[in-house]
């Protein structure tokens, strides 16, 4: 192994981390001083300390990911101007326009500005030593801007060694999460992960699985032999007051591989109605209408949203039926849920 | 003669795998290469 500055270094296994990188939205001025991305911890101080020191007032995020709208939260706590500026016209498509327009309402009363359908063009000094953003719906003045258009693996080093590539762009890794060449593996957002409910290598570039992936390629290493079993796709984030999860497949993903789908979404409460303190959580479950499996789950609410979304990701990962999770044995008590769980609820609406 | 492990990246992935690898084989070498400031918020 060469490393710049230092002697080479002799190994017997290489790990290969190289994580990702951020993706840049190839548009002029975009190295201007006061635009960031927002990777590791790094950047997270970088960011804090230029707001503190510059006094910053205005935030642009360009984007409307994970990262971007968790940012927003962020700098309106900050007490920042926050304007989201997307190609899209909603946030969050992926968990369907009704969510999307939940997602967005919550951004609005917390007081971001979403401006949609809008493309950025540029970034150039501003007279008054700030940043002016240049999009397709006019300019607007910015003391910091946060790019969040999503990463791409870091693949320089892995490419270099001869390593090959997933049909995703990452680096391919078996179960053991060996790469190409048995002594060196890869883990975390470098590399593809096995999809287990598309039954397809997908990117899914997140901490936990990069843990994961991580912990048994050094258990591999170390001797021991571990199998990654791969993800059902899970993930959550939250905006404001507002908890968005999904596990496995959307309706429209499935379609996309070829599969007749049929779904149902409901209204549900986070805790027994009569219980203070009870929210909304609206549910999709989206199943295969031939098996009668359950293919994924979307979810939006209040509260209670991450913990309904866990117990159907596992629903995913032991291939329970519609019929099992309609009926499953949830822990029940007012605090917590109803009597009948939105699980439930949702899982025998589909059924019928 | 112990073996030697190169681990570059010192994310979530990067260290998760040193400190498993070593556990499992305490005499294992190993090094972990970062670029950048800070190692391993995530792990």
């Amino acid at each position: 192994m060469e490393i710049s500055g230092s002697d080479p270094l002799p190994f017997d296994y290489l790990m290969v981390a190289t994580g990702a990188t951020p993706r840049l939205p190839g548009v002029s001025g975009e190295e201007l001083e006061g635009i960031f991305f927002l990777r590791n911890v790094t950047d997270a101080i970088r960011i804090k300390s230029f707001i503190h020191e510059r006094m910053a007032r205005r935030a642009v995020v360009v984007g409307a990911g994970l990262v971007s709208l968790e940012a927003c939260e962020a700098f309106r706590r900050l007490g920042l101007e926050t304007t989201v500026i997307y190609r899209q016209d909603l946030p969050m498509r992926r968990w369907g326009e009704d969510f999307a327009e939940i997602i967005l309402a919550e951004l609005e009363t917390n007081g971001v500005t979403f401006m949609a359908d809008t493309s950025l063009e540029g970034f150039e000094p501003a007279p008054s030593g700030q940043i002016m953003v240049k999009t397709s719906s006019g300019a607007l003045e910015a003391d910091l801007v946060l790019i969040g258009i999503g990463v791409t693996p870091e693949v320089s080093l892995a490419s270099q060694a001869g390593l090959n590539l997933g049909p995703t762009g990452a680096i391919a890794v078996n179960e053991r999460l060996q790469t190409s060449v048995p002594f060196i593996y890869a883990a975390g957002d470098c590399c593809e992960c096995f999809h287990r409910v598309s039954r397809k290598p997908v990117y899914a570039p997140l901490g936990d699985i990069a843990n994961k992936q991580g912990r048994i390629a050094g258990a591999n290493i170390g001797g021991q032999n571990i199998s990654f079993p791969g993800i059902v796709g899970s993930i959550c984030f939250k905006v404001f007051n507002l908890e968005v999860a999904s596990t496995g497949l959307t309706e429209e993903e499935a379609r996309n591989m070829g599969l007749e789908t049929a779904s149902a979404t409901i209204q549900g409460v986070s805790k027994a109605h009569v219980f203070p303190g009870s929210g909304e959580l609206h549910i999709r479950l989206v199943a295969d209408t031939d098996s009668g499996r359950l293919l994924g789950a979307q979810a939006v609410g209040s509260d209670g949203v991450v913990s309904r979304i866990n117990v159907l990701a596992t629903g995913l990962s032991a291939n329970l039926s519609l019929e099992e999770l309609a009926y499953l044995d949830l822990a029940y008590a007012p605090p917590f849920s109803g009597a009948w769980d939105p699980i439930h609820i949702a899982a025998q609406k589909l059924l019928k | 003669m112990p073996g030697k492990l190169v681990v570059v990246g010192g994310g979530a992935g990067g260290p998760s795998a040193a400190a498993k690898a070593k556990r499992v084989d305490p005499e294992l070498e190993v090094t972990i290469l970062e670029g950048g400031e800070h190692v391993s918020f995530t792990t």
